[in-house]
């Protein structure tokens, strides 16, 4: 009788924990959402009544009304382009190095362990490196290609350690299989390593541009302009992003300048939007596939 | 390490010393009355009766060890070995039955058919210790003891053959007894027969080779 | 005529000695099965024979394979070529993540066979002589990976037939399979044994029992016995291998 009642109450102490972690977890979750929802209400409610396709298509100006994101939004993508051409090649080489063909000794672990401390160095870092290495050093001036290489710099960690685990999940069985066969390690490679793991490079590949695309330090330690109106036509240009006019804005005095800023934003999410979608919709198809 | 076929294999192993045990007193008593003019009958055939049933349940067994537990080596010649085993023991009960049916199927007093000259009694005597050793080397897996079965199996050929040759010296007007006699060491001759198989069985289950413990016609003439 | 020729054969992993002196000569177009308990170095011993060992770190091999009188082990030998030739089925079949025919076609692709009427034809043949043609024939462009577990065990085979090979190495090729499987792939070796020598390593000793011709038993490294199947299930030689096979221990 003693013994049903112990265990009765045991029962009720174990629901009772089982249902303050669950509110906990609730309300951790809850605070993102409203915070997220909070944000982007503000930022609309801001921005949207100044955004028009004469937002989208005009220069900065010290009227609000003219005022728009053309040249900025034109240097971002030319930044990102470039940085795409530039990153996911190396990235993906130096993974593929390190994962197939790198010997196992202290240099190899060495090189690792860099790359991960690479991945967590502040972007300011890399802005100063990129304004002595490629502005001056290079002499490439303050030009997208120097601002495209400063950040390939800056997400090439990332890149390299998202496809050496896309390199890593192709199961190993695979890889017996072919060389079972007579294939040569650059067969392997080529033939099953690399198309197995290419989605998740891919989409390793699109969450770092997409990160390179709103990071703002870097590209104000190389000094790309804050008041350009202009389209760039050559990676040799001078050049603004998104991300800096929208700094601009925020800091100028006239009220209205804020909704110019909001509007940005919501321009800049869009894309960024857009780049996760993309990365998404790959993983999804890719991994249907595998299956 | 206990297998689950080492359960199987026991209970083998036990129904056959229980039918050794059963064979050796049923020739025993069978070869006595002979000479001794006892009436057994009746007893000897539910003994001998009782064996053969044994001897299926042997083969039953030794069948569903195989299917279940697929025995390789040392285990699948012990149970061939067995099923071998089993049948010459329930032979030795079917001669013994055959023997005591001589005398009740002729309806001939024994003691009216002695033949002092024939050494029937040592023939006895040599079958009976054949058996029994039969018996015993099922027990013990013991290749001396195989080795001494086939010895004893040519003197119990030698001592045959020349009870045969005293036979047919004796008068025509003795037939009868000369038939019971005849009938009586052909049985032995057999039942000595099949202790020498139960010795080859044993050496196949101990070495795996096929041997013949037999001996050789031509060596007799 | 001895097909594969294993003299002095010594594996090691690091410090770990796993294959010690093995000598032994197996009979081409016959089915040899090697058995023993876990961790004996069956595995080991026929990845010796295509030289796959070599792709774990810290392996190191020394004494010779003569396979058709010829050292694999000698530095002249092209590896690649050795590993085409002897062929590989591995335990959990591997399918690609790739189409029916662009598996069967990987080995002929990867060593030059490139115009698609030869690759047709060449899957054609692999799959017929897997047994896998008749069910699989309307569906090549099919993921292999939608295949049953026989079936793309049958694949992997037919795969390692693709390139030609005179080998087949086998490594617990049944194991990951349910019984009417592993009875289609039995009897298949029976068959293949027509044109090849086939290696199969086995837990399962009624499976060396009845698939193979000859038999040998690995006991910690060391070939204990090696001889055709009957006399070592009937009467082994060694008391190690009667103890093995009777379950006294392994």
């Amino acid at each position: 009788m003693m013994a049903k009642r112990l265990g009765r109450k045991r029962h009720v102490v174990r629901k009772i924990k089982g249902i303050l972690l669950y509110c906990l977890c609730l309300i951790g979750i809850m605070i993102s959402l409203v915070s997220l929802i909070i944000l982007l209400y503000d930022a609309f409610t801001d921005g949207l009544p100044w955004l028009d396709f004469q937002f989208l298509t005009s220069f900065p100006s010290r009227f609000p009304e003219q005022a728009g994101i053309l040249a900025a939004l034109f240097g971002s993508i030319w930044v990102v382009s470039l940085v795409a051409i530039i990153s996911f090649p190396l990235g993906v080489g130096a993974a593929l190095y390190l994962e197939e063909y790198a010997p196992q000794n202290w240099l190899t672990s060495f090189i690792q362990l860099n790359i991960a401390n690479l991945a967590g160095v502040p972007s300011i870092v890399y802005g100063i490196l990129g304004l002595g290495l490629f502005v001056e050093a290079l002499a490439l001036g303050r030009s997208i290609l120097a601002g495209a290489l400063t950040m390939t710099l800056l997400i090439l960690p990332v890149i390299i350690i998202a496809s050496r685990e896309a390199i890593r999940s192709v199961p190993q069985a695979y890889r017996a299989g072919a060389y079972a066969l007579g294939a040569t390690r650059w067969q392997v490679t080529r033939r099953i390593v690399l198309p197995q793991a290419l989605p998740g490079m891919l989409t390793g590949a699109i969450l770092a541009l997409s990160r390179a695309i709103g990071e703002t330090a870097p590209m104000i330690a190389i000094a790309a302009l804050v008041y350009i109106r202009f389209v760039p036509t050559g990676p040799l240009d001078r050049f603004t992003v998104m991300p800096i006019q929208i700094f601009n804005w925020v800091n100028l005095p006239q009220h209205e300048f804020r909704g110019l800023a909001a509007a940005g934003i919501m321009v800049l999410l869009a894309i960024l939007l857009g780049m996760n979608s993309i990365a998404i919709f790959i993983r999804n198809r890719y991994q249907k596939r595998a299956k | 390490m206990s297998r689950l076929i080492d359960i199987g294999l026991e209970q083998l192993s036990k129904l056959l010393f229980k039918m050794g045990e059963l064979a050796e007193n049923t020739v025993s008593l069978s070869l006595d009355s002979y000479t001794e003019g006892l009436e057994v009958h009746e007893k000897v055939r539910i003994w001998s009766e009782t064996l053969v049933a044994l001897s299926e349940e042997v083969e039953e067994k030794a069948i569903e060890l195989i299917a279940r537990y697929q025995p390789v080596a040392s285990d699948l010649r012990a149970i061939e070995s067995y099923i071998k085993i089993a049948y010459d023991l329930s032979r030795y009960g079917r001669y013994a039955w055959d023997i005591t049916f001589i005398y009740k199927r002729l309806n001939i007093n024994p003691n009216d058919c002695m033949f002092p000259s024939l050494p029937i009694k040592e023939l006895n005597e040599k079958v009976k210790n054949i058996v029994h050793i039969s018996v015993e080397v099922v027990k013990k897996n013991d290749l001396d003891l195989a080795k001494k079965i086939s010895e004893m199996e040519s003197e119990i050929d030698a001592a045959y053959y020349e009870c045969l040759d005293k036979l047919v010296e004796q008068d025509m007007d003795t037939i009868k007894c000369l038939v019971t006699n005849l009938l009586f060491i052909r049985h032995l001759e057999r039942i000595a027969d099949h202790a020498s198989y139960i010795g080859e069985a044993i050496t196949y289950l101990v070495t795996g080779k096929r041997v013949s413990l037999r001996g050789r016609m031509d060596k007799e003439s | 005529m001895v097909k594969i020729d294993v003299r002095d054969l010594n594996v090691w992993f690091g410090d770990k000695h796993v294959l010690k002196n093995i000598d032994v000569g197996l009979k081409p177009n016959a089915v040899t099965a090697i058995m023993g308990p876990s961790g004996c170095g069956k595995t080991t011993f026929i990845r010796a024979i295509n030289r796959l060992n070599e792709l774990i770190v810290g392996s190191r091999t020394t004494g010779e394979i003569y396979i058709a009188d010829k050292n694999i082990y000698a530095k002249e030998t092209d590896v690649y070529d050795l590993r085409r030739r002897v062929g590989m089925v591995f335990q959990k079949p591997n399918p690609f993540p790739q189409s029916i025919f662009d598996n069967v076609a990987f080995g002929p692709r990867t060593h030059g066979v490139g115009s698609e009427e030869n690759l047709q034809k060449i899957v054609e043949g692999s799959l017929r002589e897997a047994a896998l043609w008749d069910e699989v024939h309307d569906r090549l462009k099919d993921s292999a990976l939608d295949l049953s577990g026989g079936q793309q065990q049958r694949l992997c085979i037919a795969r390692a037939l693709a390139v030609n090979p005179d080998i087949i190495l086998m490594d617990e090729p049944c194991s990951a399979l349910d019984p009417a499987a592993t009875a289609k792939i039995e009897a298949l070796m029976r068959k293949l044994t027509e044109k090849y020598t086939v290696i199969i390593v086995t837990h399962n000793l009624q499976q060396a029992a009845r698939v193979a011709d000859f038999t040998a038993f690995l006991y910690l490294g060391r070939l204990v016995e090696y001889g055709d199947t009957r006399s070592v299930f009937e009467n082994p030689s060694s008391k190690l291998t009667e103890n093995y096979i009777t379950g006294k221990f392994g």
